[in-house]
């Protein structure tokens, strides 16, 4: 397989925004990256995009006002994973070489969704969502685990928005860009408890793209360029395998797999973008990512090295919780972010001299497996 | 009957078939284990995944657990206004199953609890009581 290298990116501010169409947003993130990237539309001769809620043919709607049409498109989804899967399934296709450049997309509008304002009524045979699980409270049960198994405390959970909402305050495309403290984020409105508000994601609109290109025709283009040096994506493991609900199997082995390929460390990693879809979820990856041991996620956060000026920065972009969660959108902007951040172009957020990156995401709750699917892509600069 | 007698009985129906059962007065899940390996399914299915047999066959099981987290949900669901409890059971056959729980009035559930199987109505369709299972904290 051929080395394949991210030569642009691209995408809109998070945000709620109903007067906004998929297919506007999803232009508006693809004609940023085109011009990020310094090619004409004809160049890119393949694209993978992704939406969960966007309706058909995303590709094909959010390309044709940027003057691509007629070229090879695939559109996938994979709950909260798509972004990375169709980043994934672009890269492969020039990796194999069947094109030396091609686009990888997500867009999402969930202000004009079906679940805009409502829950979605589970299947009448979901016996678990008929009994009334939803998606907070299984996280819910997630950190009340954690902190019965490991000693966890609210006030380490709540350090977790404190940190990606003051990183969003750096980050012009972040839905919010508020600073928040420990307090405001335990005493706001409970929602599964411990998980107050202020510990979830919001709903999001937005979309993202990026362009790969063949490492050796890239300098045609370009001298910035990130090679992508580890992908993966998974599934996840049935229900009655997974040991610890506060330890995530999935991502666990999908990290390992994608440090093998990248022939790197956990250690050696510089700037992290990974999946905070409550603050739960962020301290369980620190410790399934690798970055620390297990059940010391929360001693984790508290020494402050996650932080934009630690050793090892997680969501400089302001992650899930402050940046915001377009559903399809989100696995391609942590890939943007770490783009800038290795580039030197991020901005306020900007941490000092990254070479080496890594994104995350997890989604798609499926009844009787740990979750639905999981991505790691590995950057070098 | 006269015309203004009450009766007190009211129409039940379970809110899944076939996932719990009533026999002789105790209450159980039914799921499916494999004859081979012995591993539980539920809810009950036709083919083992740990040993690849189809030699699965219906069991009943779940009695009783101890607690392996709960929470309480301030958001309403499909079929339960807000607020309702629910957690995670490790139940003494091995399995983990999730489930609505039954507190005492203020009784705030520790991790490792014992439970208790219970079948009760949960919610209400119209005239109709809709049964399933819940776990009763010790």
């Amino acid at each position: 397989m051929r080395d394949v290298v991210v030569i642009g990116g691209g995408m809109t501010s998070f945000g709620k925004f109903p007067d906004r169409t998929p297919e506007d947003l999803g232009h508006e993130a693809v004609s940023a990256a085109i011009k990020d990237a310094g090619i004409r539309p004809k160049d890119v001769e393949m694209a993978v995009c992704g939406t969960v809620y966007g309706g058909w043919c995303i590709g094909q709607r959010i390309l044709k006002n940027s003057g691509i049409a007629d070229i090879e498109v695939l559109n996938v989804e994979n709950a909260c994973a798509t972004g990375a899967s169709a980043f994934r399934e672009a890269w492969l296709r020039v990796a194999t070489g069947q094109c030396d450049m091609a686009l990888a997309a997500g867009v999402e509008s969930m202000t004009t969704s079906p679940i805009a304002g409502k829950a979605i009524p589970p299947p009448a045979d979901d016996i678990d969502g008929q009994l009334g699980l939803t998606v907070p409270m299984f996280f819910a049960l997630q950190m009340r685990r954690h902190m019965h198994a490991y000693g966890t405390t609210p006030d380490q959970f709540a350090q977790v928005s404190v940190k990606n909402h003051h990183h969003g305050c750096l980050n012009p495309f972040s839905q919010y860009q508020k600073m928040l403290t420990v307090d405001e984020i335990l005493n706001s409105r409970m929602i599964c408890d411990p998980i107050t508000l202020l510990q979830c994601c919001p709903n999001s609109d937005g979309a993202a793209a990026v362009i790969l290109c063949s490492k050796q025709k890239a300098k045609r283009y370009t001298t910035q360029s990130m090679q992508v040096v580890g992908s993966v994506l998974s599934s996840g493991d049935y229900l009655h395998r997974w040991e610890d609900i506060a330890f995530s199997d999935m991502s666990h082995k999908a990290a390992l797999a994608a440090y093998e390929q990248a022939g790197i460390e956990p250690g050696q990693i510089d700037v992290i973008e990974l999946h905070d879809a409550f603050t739960v979820s962020e301290i369980m990856h620190y410790e399934d990512l690798g970055l620390c041991a297990k059940g010391e996620g929360g001693q984790f956060i508290a020494s402050g090295r996650p932080n934009i000026g630690g050793a090892i920065p997680v969501n400089p972009s302001g992650g899930l919780l402050s940046k915001g969660h377009p559903l399809a959108a989100t696995g391609v902007a942590q890939i943007v972010e770490v783009w800038r951040q290795l580039q030197g172009t991020a901005g306020k957020n900007q941490v000092h001299n990254p070479k080496t990156a890594l994104t995350h995401v997890l989604g798609g709750y499926v009844s009787g497996l740990e979750s639905g699917a999981a991505s790691i892509h590995v950057f070098k600069k | 009957m006269k015309n203004n007698a009450r009766s007190t009985q009211t129409e039940s129906k379970p809110f899944i078939e076939n996932v719990y059962a009533i026999d002789g007065g105790n209450a159980y899940l039914v799921g499916s284990k494999c004859v081979h390996c012995g591993q539980i399914y539920f809810p009950s299915n036709h083919r083992c995944v740990e040993c690849d047999s189809d030699a699965v066959e219906p069991v009943k099981f779940g009695v009783r657990g101890k607690l392996y987290s709960f929470t309480t949900s301030h958001m309403a669901s499909a079929n339960f206004p807000a607020p309702y409890t629910a957690g995670f059971i490790e139940l003494e056959d091995g399995l983990r199953i999730f489930a609505p729980l039954r507190t005492k009035k203020n009784q705030v559930p520790d991790i490792g609890a014992d439970v208790v199987l219970v079948i009760d109505e949960l919610w209400r369709n119209g005239e109709i009581g809709v049964m399933g299972y819940a776990y009763e904290v010790q």
